[in-house]
């Protein structure tokens, strides 16, 4: 080889490889590695492309856990294809940042029907959207949100911008130089690609988890396992939790409020909304003593409801529930309580869709 | 502001093309001088003052004795530049010490906790000024009428924080007369800086949380374990001590200006002492120069040589750190030195003469174990951690190669060991200009590229910058 020619042979060689990199992180890296962050999320997005649905299912893990599509699809005999695309840690306030950013009608256009997933004994907080100046996800979210909210799906949808971390002038400048090139802004997944060989993503199996989107968890190990939970979360984070302030449950129902937003939202999408209250553990509210402030705000959500023609179906507060079965925790339905509960809400939906 | 940052990058540009563009040597200073002083200040503005006040005392210290040629004065400028940093580094240390000797005497004394901040960069700048007056007091170069020049020789960012600890006849010439440009200079010094800057991100950094966690609870960890964080420790000082070290070099040439490199293959070394002359080159000769000569070195009986030997490296242990494991550290390297040179006077033949391989091989691994056991005392925080570490490795020897494959500190502890043979070659060629322009810009647009990807954790510390 001439020797003269090497420096530029070099120089070749290495803008080959960069745009090796690049061309992998870009079509090849997330075959491998997680782009939600979260490997529930990938298999529900995989699951979700396939097959013609019509309805989902919105909302947190009690969502994920607590609804079956498939008993659901079932007693509506064929006319309902649903998918559970509840998501750990996104309560309906956090659910709201992500949902304009999620591929639902361009992946499936044939949506109609969106049944959002209530906590009403939960305290209830509004996050202000990307164009409010989003939330810091430094100091506002969990783990569990700041995974997704700064995953690299948050980086392409440009997520970020709702749940950011804090900034600086070089910080900005930083992200605009790296956002040149796509393996670059993606590098942390990069990094642990070529760093964690041995990684490997968790299958749907291992999740538990099957191709509707549905969490299926075990019923509680006995009553003694659920009184130690119970007793452990009182102890840790429940005898501090404060009560709940109802003014900000009146504002989240008021035109600009979280529930209007989720009106808007689907009604502009052509998808009916249809809010469900889920079956809360009833020691919860007794521990908490919420069962008098749930009843009060059921019946707001009905005025509410019927005032704005949306279709509100409360099925909280439910004494037929075993909370050893029919529970896995605390607050997470078992398999035998999803599998009840979406029966129930079927049937009542069917009613109501007539 | 660490060299691996996004910031220091900014400064770095910055200032080398304002420094290029400025005709006049004067101006030049001073861009070097403030772009210093923000580059220390970043970390702690008030402290700036220090470093100019021990500078100046030093300074005016030298000019007197030259002018009342007496040697006092100069012992008065380095016996507080020595204060000083006592007592920001070793205060804290000596009245727990005198609360511990109370206690075992049955004696009531309860240490009050002083809450002192260790001014970034005091050992290295301390070691820099002294040899500044000592070298002033043997007459080694003419008075700097400047003191400003004095100033910006301790205070040139790129070896600020952590050296090289260069003498006053290296730097001082370079900064004050006027460097043509060359394109070359800037290519091989940005060249330098981003194999300084692999090194740390991707070894240093890479390897440290595994180490973090072996020596936050080694006895939570099977001896595979715990051994596979004591050699990415041994990795981790290395890349992450070189890398700055490199990153140093580098910057300082990219305004023209050479530094001495501060390694040479440490872990190739064939004996300790072989290994002190390849480690930390610039402090292991400010020791030799400034301490184990004025001891006496080994002119005089063998015994006292042994004991110059021990001192100057305990001493140098104490130097990185106010810990008794530091002390142990030095006290090993200091023990293991003497007996080399025992052992060597008593030989009267040479072992393995006639398996030159074999014999460079065991030289090796005695010379290697000496290291990694001795940064045991280096990591650890105190000596009861350095001592569980220890015990678990003892423990069970038989697991001992039982490595935890699946952590990406194993990947990257076994490609570093031919990779850094590769990098040092890459170094040396760099250095000696002899590389083209072109393959420096391949080189080190490869290496930006991979250290960016391989930055993606939070920016971790150097080492050296905590000493």
């Amino acid at each position: 080889m001439n020797k003269s020619r090497l420096p530029a042979i070099q120089l070749i060689l290495v803008i080959m490889i960069i745009i090796g990199i690049e061309a992998f992180s870009r079509h090849g890296l997330f075959h491998f590695m997680s782009y939600y962050n979260y490997d529930a999320i990938d298999w529900q997005m995989q699951d979700f492309k396939k097959g013609s649905i019509n309805t989902v299912f919105i909302g947190s893990s009690e969502v994920r856990y607590g609804f079956d599509p498939e008993t659901f699809n079932q007693t509506f005999t064929g006319k309902i294809q649903s998918f559970n695309l509840g998501i750990d840690g996104m309560n309906l306030s956090y659910y709201r940042l992500l949902l304009p950013y999620l591929p639902l009608a361009t992946v499936q256009p044939g949506i109609r029907y969106a049944i959002i997933g209530m906590n009403v004994a939960e305290d209830v907080k509004l996050y202000p959207t990307a164009e409010q100046g989003g939330i810091d996800c430094d100091t506002e979210a969990g783990s569990l949100q700041k995974g997704v909210f700064t995953s690299d799906f948050a980086i392409d949808s440009k997520l970020t911008n709702v749940c950011h971390t804090t900034k600086s002038t070089l910080k900005n400048l930083k992200m605009a130089l790296l956002s040149a090139s796509y393996a670059l802004e993606h590098k942390k997944t990069l990094r642990s690609f070529i760093l964690h060989p041995w990684h490997k993503k968790l299958t749907r199996e291992q999740l538990n988890q099957t191709n509707l989107g549905f969490h299926v968890r075990p019923p509680a190990e006995s009553q003694a396992s659920l009184d130690n939970e119970f007793a452990d979360w009182w102890k840790n984070e429940g005898a501090s939790s404060t009560s709940l302030d109802s003014n900000l449950f009146s504002e989240s129902l008021a035109d600009g409020g979280l529930y209007m937003w989720y009106v808007r939202f689907f009604r502009e999408h052509k998808i009916i909304p249809i809010f469900v209250s889920l079956p809360t553990n009833p020691r919860m509210l007794t521990l908490l003593e919420r069962t008098n402030i749930y009843q009060e705000r059921s019946a707001q959500l009905k005025k509410w409801a019927l005032k704005n023609n949306v279709i509100y179906i409360d099925l909280g507060l439910k004494t037929d529930y075993d909370p050893v079965k029919d529970f896995a925790d605390r607050r997470h339905l078992s398999h035998f309580g999803a599998e009840k509960f979406s029966k129930e809400l079927a049937l009542f939906l069917k009613e109501d869709l007539k | 502001m660490l060299f691996n940052s996004f910031e220091y990058f900014i400064l770095l540009i910055l200032t080398v093309v304002l420094y290029w563009v400025t005709p006049l040597q004067s101006i030049r200073k001073v861009i070097l001088f403030i772009s210093s002083a923000i580059f220390y200040m970043s970390w702690n503005a008030p402290f700036i003052l220090l470093l100019w006040a021990v500078c100046l005392l030093n300074w005016f210290c030298a000019h007197l004795q030259k002018k009342w040629h007496s040697s006092r004065i100069s012992y008065f400028a380095v016996f507080t530049t020595l204060g000083l940093l006592a007592y920001f580094k070793y205060s804290q240390f000596i009245l727990y010490n005198i609360e511990h000797m109370a206690q075992a005497l049955n004696l009531t004394y309860n240490a009050p906790k002083l809450h002192l901040l260790l001014p970034l960069g005091i050992s290295f700048y301390s070691f820099q000024i002294i040899s500044y007056t000592l070298d002033a007091k043997e007459e080694k170069f003419k008075f700097d009428k400047n003191p400003l020049d004095v100033i910006l020789f301790i205070m040139f960012f790129p070896q600020l924080i952590a050296g090289p600890i260069c003498h006053r006849n290296e730097l001082m010439p370079q900064l004050q007369k006027k460097i043509p440009f060359t394109w070359q200079t800037i290519f091989n010094g940005f060249t330098l800086v981003t194999i300084g800057l692999f090194l740390k991100v991707t070894f240093a950094d890479g390897i440290a949380p595994f180490v973090d966690k072996i020596f936050d609870a080694p006895q939570s960890f099977s001896s595979g374990n715990t051994l596979q964080g004591v050699l990415g420790y041994t990795i981790q000082i290395l890349g992450d001590f070189w890398g700055y070290s490199t990153m140093a070099v580098g910057s300082a040439l990219m305004f023209g200006i050479s530094v001495p490199i501060n390694f040479n293959l440490p872990y190739s070394a064939k004996s300790l002492q072989d290994f002190w002359r390849r480690w930390h080159i610039t402090l292991s000769l400010w020791l030799r120069d400034y301490l184990y000569i004025p001891l006496g070195g080994s002119r005089f009986t063998t015994w006292l040589t042994y004991r110059n030997l021990l001192i100057t490296m305990l001493l140098g242990g104490l130097w990185h750190g106010a810990n008794w494991t530091f002390v142990i550290w030095g006290g090993i390297h200091g023990g293991v030195l003497a007996i080399e040179r025992f052992v060597t006077s008593q030989l009267t033949f040479i072992p393995f003469a006639k398996t030159p391989k074999l014999k460079a091989f065991l030289q090796w691994s005695y010379t290697m174990a000496i290291v990694v056991v001795a940064w045991v005392f280096f990591r650890a925080r105190n000596l009861s951690v350095a001592k569980d570490v220890l015990v678990t490795l003892a423990s069970d020897t038989r697991h001992l190669l039982r490595f935890d494959h699946t952590d990406a500190s194993f990947l990257l502890i076994f490609t570093f060991v031919p990779l850094h043979l590769m990098f040092h070659h890459q170094i040396h060629k760099t250095l000696s200009f002899t590389r083209h322009r072109m393959t420096l810009v391949s080189l080190s647009l490869l290496l930006l590229f991979l250290s960016i990807i391989f930055s993606a954790e939070d920016v971790q510390k150097f080492i050296y910058f905590e000493f």
